[in-house]
């Protein structure tokens, strides 16, 4: 009987090394190896995805009843010169082969993007016939050094704030749990005046939302200023997202808090600290899974924060577009959008494959 | 796990005599018992909807849009009295009846946009890894893509697509954009309960898929169906608000949100005399998120029993 | 006489939440003197686990200390409560304070603990290599490195294994601790993968090996098998006879539901039913001739240890459930599915008796009133 069982016992040993073998094999390996094939693969499954979101960009707009392209019969009644009128109709239907089945409009309009980064030409009163592709480039940075910051801070903010209480729910800590939740639960537009109202009116902080803001220059005096519109929407973007995140966070904590190893580790001897740290590092890690979602939130808040607090962003440029129907700009502005969303979340996905050794390289998700 | 164990040993005897209708009880038992809190907190707003009903229809409260009158000269912006609780606007109408108007018509546009977005979700984040193979790939893969997609930005778009713009279209766009993340956590929660014993159990025993749907995982993915309705009314409120505020909203005069009250106020915004008019209908939809927030929270409490324990 | 080890005496401890109060744990007495293998059998839900962790000093937290008292190795462990309610809050600090020291002093050194459910002990995103560094490092305060640059005086020792280690060498201790995987037949390059990449088994084994590193006094082990199958079950129970043979721990406290197990490998066993300890026997009088009824169900429904040997059995488990311990009876707790009870059983809780005249056998159970 003894004997069938340590034959057992070195059976499983047998296979463990050679599973260790191969095992080591794929550690010395693992920046060349297996990061690069969960690089690639993400890479062409985002590529994938990017395309089929810029082609219903592109299609589900002429599936809506009002034709977006009705805008070319009206340019006569936008005080367009008619030169450019000309100029602008003559482009168009070379661009997107109007009178064309809508597959070739389709297929002009990825054959421009994709070879020519070309989207067309705006019929914006201010700049008329100019390239949509030069008038949205300029706008993205104001958008990124907002929504960028936004991201990080109010993921690592919101996830303490959460983990913290759900540490220890004391009192004192779960008030400031409510407050954040609360302000988390203001929509944002309106917000955006209440926080206006107390900065700018009341405080003087910040300068009034009708001054515009200048544009970049390497000036400190430019630059003081392009700062000085700059905090609200980010506070603002802030104290509205923080509140999503400690929710998930709290409930992460007191999950891992009463999980298995943290009573392990306490039963071996651990001082408070180091179960401490155990848990906010085990209770931020699927946290990250929700920062796809939440980057896309991000800038779609931004985008529509722009217009109502004046922030020359790529919103501003778009919901300008939305009210006079500029159709080239439209799409320009939405594929620019979702490309930026698309990098974002293929970063975010390679960083996560970095920090948590769990997640099985080029596995599904969900 | 203990819970699961329980499960386990509690199965034999009710395979033995499972029919649809017991199973359906058992299912409803389930619910009843698990549930109170929500049920109770759902009461509540079915009471507070039913409450702002009746209020609606006083003759006096009745017309969003009547211009008052304190004798013979129209009462125009009036600051907060005892007759006008939050005042009045240029129009001389009446801000807390307009508030009433737009509380009642914005959680009647959130259960709508909810049910919308929902029923999207359960069709990708449910029926997806159940019927597995190709359809859960592509269930996952649409959802992917809507994922990346810029779903704010592209509901504002639709709406300034839109001629004419009633409530009913609006809530469709917002509906129909809005169930990305609603599937996605769906799906992920139906495939952690696929993967819990339970279910591999009835598996082995040769139960149809069918029966495991309905015995097993409806109850869990039930609740979770529920909060996620939750957040997505939360949601829903939220966009039409930002839409109509942006003016982009159903702009007639017979479906008033409270967006539309914001965007019908737009002129008084950030001005120092009149916080009555612009405040309240912020405030209003912040205290209706809150009590979706509560509830929801309740909700993943149950899915959480650790964070039951109280000291 | 031996050398006792561990005193239990009257402990109880219950779960308090928003669900109530659960007297998991009513007030359970026995003592374990060293070389015992002792037993804690009892169905699914009795306390067994509960008991374990008050065994520990710093129960889970949902778990509160109510009263009774915990000796391990002649140290206390528990400060008792304060009758007075406003001294409660000085009481928690002084016994938080305790917690911290018998943690550092008593576990691991003197008692080692295996928990139930050890498939999820180890940290996820922690190589074990890695995680048992850490372990060494909060047990001894500074962590293991490659090498020392400064003088003599940091060097710092500890037993591992029974034997002298500079536990500031990272090398010296992966070694020993190597060797005494090794021991429990783990290879030791499980020392480099994450808990997810080893079996079921294996991280058993890894736990038991971690909860073993400085050979404790006694050992316990929360139901060890329960998540395994039968093969590897066998190995693990042979992990344990081990363990004895070569003098790593002499005590251990084997916490399971599954009887043939316990005969195979214990000299002793108590027997808990809803939260208390209904007889303390020795493992061969508990399965040849069982005292308390509860004792006798158990062992009549397991087929192999029929006292005769026949083959006629009752199979039957016993009818009905234990009682609710949120609202555990004022009576005998097995009243309800007892077929010997009179009527005394259902007014007082029936002390302990001990038929066999000394104290190594017994039960509470009015039948053994004299
Ligand atoms: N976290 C908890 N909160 C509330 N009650 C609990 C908790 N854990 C256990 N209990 C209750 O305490 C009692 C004892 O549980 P315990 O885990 O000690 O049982 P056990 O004998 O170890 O059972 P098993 O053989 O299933 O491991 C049970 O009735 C259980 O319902
Ligand atoms: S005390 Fe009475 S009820 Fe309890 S086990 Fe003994 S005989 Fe049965
Ligand atoms: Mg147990």
């Amino acid at each position: 009987m003894k004997s069938i069982e340590t034959n057992i016992l070195e059976e499983e040993d047998s296979q463990t090394k050679t599973s260790l073998i191969k095992q080591r094999t794929t550690t010395q390996k693992f920046i060349s190896n297996s990061f690069l094939r969960l690089v690639v693969t993400k890479l062409i499954f985002y590529f994938i995805i990017f395309f089929i979101a810029i082609s219903l960009a592109f299609l589900i707009p002429r599936l809506v009843p009002g034709n977006p392209l009705d805008y070319i019969n009206q340019l006569g009644s936008t005080g367009l010169p008619p030169s450019y009128q000309e100029q602008i109709r003559t482009y168009m239907e070379q661009l997107f082969g109007l009178d064309q089945p809508i597959w070739v409009q389709y297929w002009r309009f990825l054959e421009a993007f994709f070879l020519h980064g070309d989207f067309g030409l705006s019929i914006d009163l201010d700049t008329p016939g100019q390239p949509v592709m030069d008038l949205i480039l300029p706008t993205l940075p104001y958008t990124l050094m907002v929504a960028i910051p936004t991201l990080i801070i109010t993921f690592f903010l919101g996830n303490l704030i959460g983990a913290w209480v759900g540490y220890n729910e004391t009192k004192p800590r779960k008030v400031i749990y409510y407050i954040v939740l609360t302000m988390g639960a203001a929509p944002f537009y309106w917000f955006a005046y209440v926080l206006a109202t107390i900065f700018i009116t009341q405080l003087q902080l910040f300068p009034p939302l009708s001054t515009s803001v200048p544009n970049f220059a390497w000036d400190w005096a430019v630059l003081e200023q392009i700062f000085s519109h700059f905090w609200l929407p980010l506070i603002l973007l802030i104290m509205v997202n923080t509140g999503g995140w400690s929710t998930g966070a709290r409930s992460m904590m007191i999950y891992e808090r009463g999980s298995g190893y943290i009573l392990y580790s306490q039963k071996l001897g651990f001082k408070e600290s180091k179960l401490r740290k155990y848990a906010y590092r085990n209770s931020l890690l699927p946290q990250f899974t929700g920062l796809n979602m939440n980057f896309n939130n991000i800038i779609g808040q931004t985008l529509i924060l722009e217009v109502v607090l004046n922030w020359p962003g790529l919103g501003k440029v778009m919901i300008d577009a939305f009210s006079i129907n500029d159709y080239a700009m439209i799409i320009g502005t939405f594929v620019i959008v979702i490309f930026i969303i698309v990098i974002g979340n293929f970063l975010i996905d390679i960083s996560y494959g970095l920090l948590d050794p769990r997640i099985r390289i080029g596995g599904q998700e969900g | 796990m203990t819970f699961e164990k329980k499960i386990l040993l509690e199965k034999p005897e009710e395979q033995e005599r499972s029919s649809v209708s017991i199973m359906l009880r058992k299912v409803f038992q389930a619910i009843k018992l698990r549930y109170k809190t929500q049920f109770t907190l759902i009461m509540g707003l079915v009471v507070l909807v039913i409450i702002l009903e009746i209020l609606t229809k006083i003759p006096r409260l009745s017309d969003p849009f009547y211009s008052y009158k304190i004798g013979a000269s129209y009462a125009s912006n009036l600051p907060p009295s005892w007759d006008f609780w939050l005042g009045t606007d240029t129009g001389s109408h009446d801000i807390f009846v307009m508030i009433l108007h737009g509380t009642r018509n914005s959680i009647y546009f959130g259960i709508g946009c909810a049910l919308l977005s929902t029923t999207l979700a359960i069709l990708l984040g449910v029926f997806g890894p159940f019927v597995g193979g190709k359809a859960d790939t592509l269930s996952s893969f649409i959802t992917n893509i809507f994922m990346v997609f810029p779903q704010l930005p592209f509901i504002f778009f639709i709406a300034s697509l839109m001629k004419t713009r009633s409530w009913v279209t609006v809530m469709i766009i917002i509906g129909s954009f809005s169930w990305p993340w609603a599937a996605r956590s769906i799906r992920s929660q139906v495939l952690t309960l696929r993967e819990r014993n339970f279910i591999k159990v009835s598996k082995m025993s040769a139960l149809g898929n069918m029966r495991i749907a309905f015995s097993e995982v409806v109850p869990n993915v039930l609740t979770y169906i529920l909060l996620v309705f939750c957040i997505s009314f939360g949601i829903g409120i939220i966009t039409e608000a930002g839409i109509s505020m942006l003016g982009l909203g159903d702009q007639g005069q017979n479906f008033i949100t409270l967006g539309f009250v914001m965007w019908y106020h737009e002129p008084y915004n950030m001005s120092p005399h009149y916080y009555n008019i612009w405040i309240s209908p912020g405030i209003v939809l912040v205290l209706i998120y809150l009590v979706f927030f509560v509830i929801q929270s309740s909700f993943i409490n149950t899915f959480n029993p650790r964070t039951r324990e109280n000291k | 006489m031996a050398e006792l080890v561990l005193k239990v005496e009257d402990i109880k401890g219950y779960y308090k939440g928003s669900f109530g109060t659960v007297h998991a744990v009513d007030g359970v007495t026995f003592d374990i003197y060293k070389g015992d293998i002792l037993a804690i059998a009892g169905e699914s839900g009795c306390g067994k686990s509960s008991l374990a962790e008050l065994l520990t000093g710093s129960p889970m937290p949902m778990l509160h200390y109510e009263s009774g008292q915990v000796t391990v190795n002649e140290i206390p462990i528990y400060i008792p409560k304060p009758e007075d309610k406003s001294k409660l809050g000085k009481w928690r600090k002084e016994q938080e304070k305790l917690s911290n020291q018998t943690r550092k002093d008593v576990l691991c050194k003197i008692i080692g603990y295996v928990p139930q459910s050890s498939q999820d002990s180890l940290n996820p995103v922690k190589k074990i290599r890695k995680f048992i560094l850490d372990v060494m490092k909060q047990r001894v305060g500074t962590k293991p490195k490659k090498q020392i640059k400064r003088s003599k005086e940091d060097i710092k020792y500890d037993t591992l294994d029974g034997q002298k280690v500079r536990i500031n060498f990272k090398e010296e201790v992966l070694t020993r601790v190597r060797e005494h995987l090794e021991k429990l037949g783990l290879s030791g390059d499980v020392l480099g993968r994450y808990p997810h990449e080893l079996s079921g088994g294996m991280k058993q084994r890894i736990v038991i090996g971690i909860s073993t590193l400085w050979n404790p006094l006694i050992l316990i082990a929360d139901e060890p098998t329960s998540a395994l199958d039968v093969t590897t079950q066998k190995i693990l129970i042979e992990t344990f006879m081990h363990l004895r043979e070569m003098g790593i721990v002499e005590t251990i406290v084997y916490i399971s539901h599954d009887i043939p197990t316990l005969a195979q490998i214990c000299n002793k066993c108590i027997v808990m039913y809803a939260g208390k300890l209904v007889e303390f026997n020795s493992m061969d009088n508990i399965i040849h001739s069982p005292l308390h009824p509860y004792s006798q169900g158990l062992i009549h429904s397991i087929a192999s240890f029929n006292p005769d040997g026949s083959a006629e059995t009752d199979l039957n488990s016993i009818p009905g459930r234990p009682p609710n311990l949120r609202d555990p009876p004022e009576g005998c707790r097995f009243y309800d599915r007892c077929n010997q009870r009179m009527d005394i059983c259902k007014e007082e809780y029936p002390p302990f008796f001990s038929p066999n005249g000394n104290d190594s056998s017994r039960v509470a159970c009015w039948l053994y009133k004299k």
